[in-house]
């Protein structure tokens, strides 16, 4: 009788977990019903009017904020930027991030599953398209145009476009990407093939600047040392130095006689897989080059194994100059930078215009308008100096035009504290935060002199503006545009070590791009190119 | 008998091979170790150009020390040390608690349970509605989402059953008439009997709840409940994947704040020794706890 008594016992207490698991499902579902229709009722209601003083979102009590955003190494709530966040906005803020691995899916699931974050903030251009496509995300234009003043005026109008529907709806608030501009091209470049002094030294040459000496250098090294002198990973099969002598560069999309041409049909595409064959076949590159991670392109370098390595950035300097002062402590690293196609030409330099991250509210946010006020509020200009930088005299001040970052005094309020701030600020004109942005570049002796060094020759260069990033968000290119260029990376790859015929192999990487999408995406990039052609120039 | 010990002290040739191919095989797992650790102590410079392999280069501290003051590493070294020890202990009392009744034949229904748990071992109801299921119940970022995800194991069950049941049932009986309850019985005689399948399964939780990187990934997107492994691994990720984007970062400011190779390094060598540690304290029960409990059943 007991056994029987327990066993009913225990199949009652199994029976009413079920349950209570299943009311809780109920419940939970009807309430983020329940908020996603008020969410969508007020954003109706804010969007009927313009801001008044008394208006309750900007006068009223604030609540604490929900933000989750993109994967960092740091934790946002560790950073000083969100204690200053938190003053100048008055908001508490409880920052969330996805993780750095299979972040779109984990994205998806937790907004499908009606999670309420107030805003998703910095989400990339494909989440918002896919959050977007989905309906998962609330139309922001009533709200921008009344709580959203400062956002909107930091914003241009090319990037407003990326972020509009066919029908005119705005889901998505577009971080440009910090820039330099045609006017002041100053800073523009960053980096390139890096190239050992020592050896440089030795071989008594001047830095290469176009094609031709560049393939000079690289034979005399050759001959003086026996190894391949140019190192480089499997990821770079572009080079962009080079590129830039065969009329590319970081685009890849180019204006050819009105027609916007990828770098696959790019009339000079054969010559310059001709230029790297020859690179490869002759000993003047890596022959590894095809299994090289990025660090063991470094490690050839920086072991003198190598004399220069594609690409290098100013950014790697720190690490790199420890590096080098194990075989060499006077060992310095001089950038090649975009190389011109022959002594009597000007070289380019494609400054890319784009918008690396959008942020958006999702349907189940409780709180979107102080979402947007909050963001608002940090993208005030004084406001953003304040997040990003700091303070003049304490974490930075402005030597002859140039910011420079302050190290001296307290680490919780000089330069230091802000070395993470740039996730945590609001939105900006992307041309005068990108010369905040070069405080960064100058933070040690080293940078500052590498940084320096390339941008002396900046006058010497013609900046070229590419939009193509905007275009890259349309849905269609979206479909194809990453298998494409995959497809067409590796089989560039396997051309250049296989020494197939230049002419033989583009065609059929172009047959290939035609057969798998390309066409689609080449009409797509063509109808946006019409459209905002002026932009470019 | 002379014979025998004759034999057995022989050492053949496949003994030597046997031992140079284990030798071998073990200093094969070895060597990403060393490598590892040998770069988390050599300096920045050294790791950079390639010269570290087995053995530190411009021997320092500092990398080490640098990743045990990050405040990111100590919340989520916190986070993993306490969902391993709570979930540990709240594993194995309700594996332990599970398998005692079905290690008896006259439990009632004991047949339908066991074919559940047989079912649960084969099949799982996938990634989506496991999430589900937290996020409903509200236990997504909270650290009872990381505990209770990895708090049962059929397989571990069956292990402490079989075990359960080669236990002479004549000693329980002898207790009983000595006055002593079932739950007396349980944890004064049969657990105490039991301590090599305990000690294995322990072990076996606790590994699994350390290295456990998915339920993070999952679960958490709040960075103060973040597990080690999910820190570590989205560390490692984030550096290797920028670095091998060909330089085009476009995020100028997120380039720049990279971690370098000798800090990951570090990082992973610091959050596999604790873990290390356990194992010379479990490891002679551990050949005769898995062997005991799963020959016999």
């Amino acid at each position: 009788m007991k056994k029987v008594l327990s066993a009913l016992l225990a199949a009652a207490m199994i029976l009413s977990l079920a349950a209570c698991s299943g009311g809780t499902t109920t419940s939970s579902s009807s309430s983020s019903t329940a908020s996603s229709d008020s969410s969508t009722e007020s954003s109706t209601v804010s969007s009927e009017s313009e801001a008044t003083e008394d208006d309750p979102i900007l006068t009223g009590e604030k609540p604490e904020l929900k933000i989750l955003s993109m994967y960092q190494a740091y934790n946002y709530e560790e950073q000083p930027t969100w204690k200053i966040d938190e003053e100048l906005t008055g908001y508490k803020t409880k920052w969330y991030a996805l993780p750095a691995d299979n972040a779109d899916q984990k994205l998806l699931l937790e907004i499908s599953s009606g999670a309420d974050y107030d805003i998703l903030l910095r989400v990339s251009p494909s989440q918002y398209a896919q959050l977007s496509k989905q309906n998962a995300l609330i139309d922001l234009s009533g709200m921008l145009d009344k709580y959203g003043s400062n956002i909107t005026n930091a914003i241009s109008e090319l990037a407003w476009q990326s972020v509009t529907n066919d029908q005119g709806v705005v889901n998505g608030i577009p971080h440009e990407n910090m820039l330099a501009s045609k006017e002041e091209p100053y800073g523009m470049l960053t980096g390139g093939i890096g190239v050992r002094s020592d050896m440089l030294e030795e071989l008594g040459m001047e830095l290469p600047t176009n094609i031709d000496d560049f393939t000079a250098f690289l034979e005399a090294a050759k001959e003086k040392y026996g190894f391949a002198p140019l190192t480089s990973n499997k990821s770079s099969t572009f080079i962009q130095v080079l590129l830039s002598g065969f009329g590319m560069g970081e685009a890849e999309w180019y204006d050819i006689d009105g027609t916007y041409t990828h770098r696959i049909k790019h009339p000079q595409i054969t010559a310059y897989l001709e230029y790297m064959q020859k690179l490869y076949k002759e000993g003047l590159m890596d022959n590894d080059m095809p299994i090289n991670t990025a660090d063991n392109a470094k490690e050839k370098f920086a072991s003198a194994n190598a004399v220069a390595c594609a690409p290098l950035m100013f950014w790697d300097i720190p690490a790199m100059v420890n590096a080098l002062a194990t075989n060499n402590p006077d060992c310095k690293i001089e950038f090649v930078t975009d190389l011109a196609a022959d002594a009597n030409s000007k070289p380019t330099h494609y400054i890319m215009k784009g918008a690396n991250f959008v942020s958006c509210i999702s349907q189940s946010s409780k709180n979107p308008e102080h979402a947007i006020n909050w963001l608002n509020i940090l993208s005030e200009p004084d406001n953003y100096r304040r997040t990003y930088i700091g303070e003049e005299g304490v974490s930075y001040e402005v030597i002859d035009g140039n910011y420079t970052p302050i190290f001296t005094g307290d680490d919780a309020t000089n330069f230091n504290a802000y070395t993470n701030s740039d996730k945590l600020s609001g939105i900006n004109n992307p041309t005068v935060s990108f010369k905040m942005w070069q405080a960064r570049a100058r933070k040690t002796p080293e940078m500052a002199e590498a940084y320096e060094a390339m941008n002396a020759r900046v006058d010497e260069y013609e900046p070229l503006i590419s939009i193509e990033l905007y275009g890259k968000t349309s849905p269609k290119v979206q479909e194809y545009v990453t298998a494409l260029n995959q497809a067409f990376g590796d089989s560039f790859l396997k051309a250049i070590v296989e020494g197939t015929d230049p002419d033989t192999a583009i065609a059929a990487m172009q047959a290939d791009w035609d057969a798998n999408g390309g066409l689609e995406v080449e009409a797509a990039m063509q109808e946006f190119y019409d459209a905002n052609k002026s932009y470019s120039e | 008998m002379a014979k025998t010990t004759k034999k057995k002290n022989k050492i053949s040739v496949f003994d030597v091979v046997n031992l140079i191919a284990m030798i071998l095989v073990g200093l094969i797992m070895l060597m990403p170790i060393l490598n590892l650790a040998a770069k988390a102590f050599s300096s920045e410079g050294n790791v950079i150009a390639g010269k570290v392999l087995f053995w530190p280069l411009g021997l320092q501290t500092g990398t080490i020390k640098y990743v045990l003051t990050t405040p990111e590493f100590g919340t989520s070294f916190l986070v993993t040390v306490t969902v391993t020890i709570t979930g540990t202990i709240g594993a194995m009392l309700l594996t332990v608690m599970a398998a005692y009744p079905l290690s008896k034949p006259h439990l009632i229904g004991r047949k339908f349970f066991l074919y559940i748990f047989v079912f649960i071992m084969l099949f799982s109801a996938g990634m989506v509605p496991n999430y589900i299921l937290f996020r409903t119940l509200h236990l997504t970022n909270t650290i009872f989402a990381l505990i209770f995800s990895g708090m049962f194991s059929s397989f571990n069950l069956f292990l402490i059953k079989n075990y359960f049941e080669t236990l002479p049932e004549v000693i329980e009986e002898a207790a009983r008439i000595d006055g002593a309850s079932n739950m007396r019985i349980f944890f004064s005689v049969v657990l105490p009997m039991s301590t090599p399948v305990l000690a294995t399964v322990t072990l076996y939780y606790a590994v699994a709840y350390w290295s456990n990187y998915f339920a993070g990934v999952m679960y958490i997107t709040d960075a103060n409940l973040k597990p080690l492994q999910q820190y570590m691994f989205d560390l490692v990720t984030q550096a290797t994947s920028l670095q091998d984007s060909s330089g085009n970062f476009g995020d100028v400011n997120q380039a720049m704040n990279v971690s370098g190779e000798n800090i990951r390094a570090a990082t992973i060598v610091v959050s596999t020794i604790p873990i290390l540690c356990v194992y010379p304290f479990l490891q002679k029960y551990f050949v005769k706890g898995i062997t005991i409990g799963s020959v016999k059943g």
